[in-house]
């Protein structure tokens, strides 16, 4: 039947039967890329770390995202709420302190983001000096890391991105020293209003880092949230542990959003009860009155600060980012120009360059993957390979050019040009859920 | 957002629509395109859903039948579409993308659809239209449910994934967009408009109009809602300042021709129609007539 239909094809419609032809012809992920081994999942999917095929053999992160699931019975929902939102971004931005993304591949129903290679991430370094080198993080360093992360950070404010889950294993920090914002999955374009965090999606997002607007109900939110993650982190790298690692409510079974009641204690033990005089706005937050039932503390960051981040700047930098008040609190820009990162000694491009040899953070551990099925099989058959969807960033750009001439990459967008749709408008277009027919289809059957 | 942030579709993909190339004539692929909207229109508020996400819909429904014809995605497609429905014919697929596009972005607007409660609503819609067409039309309507594990909602479930999936590939992930609501506030406000209250209405109601038509991919946001604007004043017969080098759009930086063509997009939507042309495009969402429609063509091209 399928011989058939395809001669017919060929006479009714020989572009259809080209592209039928070249899709089978289309690679593989595994065709392009070793799987060298697998770093870690989450929620959304796994990340492995993997190898060029082209002669530069340059090293990637490329991340799947699972599918998703609606309901008890697991069914293939198209693609994940988290995965076109950030690809939607990351094929946007280009800066030296966001992590970019190379390309995507689309592969038997499961989306693969290529992204640049980071050797470490803040969370590493932490473990790695609270565990290993017990030792505190040279101040010198430790300024070089918030830095490039503002940097960062103020790039995506200029763009009007919201991160939303800034938090240590997020921040990535590649092999020659230069911070990397890396997952954007939670990040969104500011309109207003802004969706409540909680509402909508799956994804947890971690309540450590979360604003004191977020934990007393904030209808309202923006980019203040992620300036107070920036202080968490900050901290976090000071004392090398969280600074306010409470614990998070759940939700009820009504899917009620509870009261952070442990979150916003923590805050409160360090940075005292916060009063309307700090904060004109915290009498309407929706959560005042079960925050005014709270035990009351004074504020005492001074006192944290004086064994941990020891520099009278770099406590004033700490306390104007913890401002309780959203409107008060130290902006990206604003906390980038802090005099703090004028006084010596500097912040550094390469933020590992104070540190001896022995002392920097191991390469990242990569394992075996215990779930065979998701990569480093062998390469999936011809058929079943869908389309890639190159970004036009410069390299990844070229090698298309001579893999894909079909592909129309004049058309490709780039930040800040007209941009007409399509980019990959004479792209991939043939046998999408299967080449081969019937047989690609896999559906769940209950009953 | 910058007017040149905005994606729009490109000269030659004006000129030359892939339908157009494969012979579909421009008329009635434009009452397709208006047709696919009102669906989703029409899904949109059956299922409660937001109008952002409802016109962010529209808008990259339309966006993709620039990089897509009709008839070569109908029968271009999805093989498998094919082996399980032998007589899909491309308006069929027409709604799948319309299906594809709320769905795709309601999740880009963070308000997500239950995929059975999508597949339910346009079930209805479409049997709605082919009861307007059967010779029983004048009986009431009655909708029959699908069954609940039956055949047609896997493939049709099948279909929402691909018809999301080649949206996303065929506009590149290039998947944003900008709504024009704010800037009309903020040029009625400019123009001392606001409190006209009748004036504020009927140019947002222009606004939405136009989301049946292509212009939201073919003009910046200012242009788009300079044009409602002038027509709304226009009807009400509200003066604003047009003589030449101090004209209202310019300040918008709305040139008049652009703003004039917008116009007569929406206008067209509300012209005189010949009820044979007005059933033309729902007759084509009944299997057995666009056989028959594309078989003529097939031999016309």
């Amino acid at each position: 039947m399928h011989e058939e239909w395809s001669h017919t094809l060929l006479q009714s419609d020989p572009m259809r039967f080209y592209r039928a032809k070249r899709d089978r012809l289309h690679q593989a992920v595994t065709s392009k890329y070793t799987i060298l081994g697998f770093i870690s999942s989450g929620t959304y999917g796994r990340v492995y770390k993997a190898q060029s095929l082209e002669p530069d053999g340059q090293i990637h992160a490329i991340k799947k995202f699972k599918p998703d699931k609606e309901g008890d019975v697991v069914t293939y929902t198209g693609i994940s709420q988290s995965a076109i939102r950030e690809i939607a971004l990351n094929r946007e931005m280009s800066h030296e302190n966001v992590v970019a993304l190379k390309e995507v591949i689309l592969e038997d129903k499961s989306i693969y983001m290529v992204f640049e290679y980071a050797e470490h991430d803040f969370l590493q370094v932490i473990h790695h000096y609270s565990q290993t080198l017990r030792i505190q993080i040279a101040s010198q360093v430790l300024k070089s890391l918030i830095y490039q992360l503002l940097n960062g950070l103020v790039y995506l404010h200029s763009a009007h991105i919201l991160h939303r889950d800034l938090k240590p294993a997020n921040i990535l920090i590649t092999a020659s020293g230069v911070v990397k914002i890396g997952d954007l999955g939670l990040a969104r374009l500011i309109y207003q209003p802004l969706q409540p965090l909680f509402a909508g999606d799956k994804v947890v997002v971690t309540i450590w880092y979360r604003a004191p607007e977020l934990l007393l109900g904030a209808k309202h939110y923006n980019k203040a949230v992620d300036c107070w993650a920036i202080g968490c982190v900050f901290a976090e790298l000071a004392s090398l542990r969280p600074i306010f690692k409470g614990d998070e409510a759940k939700l009820d079974s009504k899917k009620n959003v509870p009261f952070q009641r442990d979150q916003l204690l923590k805050i409160f033990e360090v940075l005292g009860t916060p009063t309307e005089k700090d904060w004109s706005g915290l009498k309407d937050m929706p959560e005042y009155q079960n925050m005014k039932r709270l035990d009351t503390y004074p504020n005492r960051l001074a006192e944290w600060c004086q064994t941990r981040i020891r520099s009278q700047q770099g406590y004033d930098l700490i306390r104007q980012l913890f401002a309780y008040d959203p409107d008060k609190r130290l902006t990206a820009k604003e906390a980038l120009a802090h005099k703090w990162f004028q006084e010596d000694l500097r912040p550094t491009r390469n933020v590992f360059f104070p540190v001896s040899a022995h002392h920097l953070p191991p390469q990242r551990r990569i394992t075996q993957d215990e779930a065979p099925s998701m990569m480093g099989m062998p390469a999936p058959t011809q058929a079943q390979t869908l389309s890639q969807v190159p970004l036009g960033h410069g390299q990844a750009q070229g090698q298309h050019l001579s893999q894909q001439s079909q592909l129309n990459l004049s058309q490709q967008s780039k930040p800040g040009s007209t941009a007409s749709f399509g980019s990959v408008s004479g792209g991939a277009v043939g046998s999408f859920s299967g080449g081969q027919g019937g047989s690609a289809r896999k559906k769940p059957r209950i009953g | 957002m910058p007017a040149d942030l905005v994606p729009l579709a490109s000269t030659s993909q004006i000129e030359r629509t892939p339908s157009r190339e494969d012979g579909i004539p421009p008329d009635l692929e434009e009452d397709l395109r208006a047709f696919g909207c009102k669906l989703i229109h029409e899904a949109g508020i059956l299922l409660k859903q937001k109008q952002v996400a409802v016109a962010t819909a529209q808008i990259l429904f339309q966006r993709f039948w620039y990089t897509t014809s009709m008839k070569q995605f109908g029968i271009g497609v999805s093989p498998s579409l094919l082996f399980f429905y032998p007589t899909r014919t491309p308006q069929f697929i027409t709604q799948d993308i319309g299906m594809g596009a709320l769905y795709l972005a309601s999740k880009l607007e963070e308000c997500p659809l239950r995929m059975r409660n999508l597949i339910n609503i346009y079930d209805l819609l479409l049997q709605r239209t082919s009861h307007a067409l059967s010779p029983k039309t004048k009986d009431p309507f009655k909708y029959a449910p699908m069954s609940y594990f039956g055949n047609t909602f896997y493939d049709l479930k099948d279909a929402l994934v691909v018809a999301e999936m080649q949206i996303l590939k065929r506009l590149g992930f290039n998947v944003h967009v900008v709504l024009p609501y704010g800037t009309l506030i903020n040029y009625l406000r400019v123009l001392g408009l606001t409190s006209r209250k009748d004036a504020c209405a009927r140019a947002w109601g222009f606004l939405n109009d136009a989301l049946q038509t292509p212009v939201y991919a073919l003009y910046a946001v200012p242009t788009i809602v300079s044009a409602a604007i002038l027509l709304a004043s226009r009807q009400l017969g509200i003066s604003l300042p047009s003589a030449p080098s101090q004209c209202w759009w310019d300040l918008f930086d709305a040139p008049w021709e652009d703003v004039w063509s917008v116009c007569g997009y929406v206008m067209r939507l509300y012209r005189e129609r010949a009820p044979e042309e007005r059933m033309r495009v729902l007759r084509l969402v009944g299997k057995k007539d666009v056989r028959g429609w594309l078989e003529e063509n097939a031999v016309g091209s």
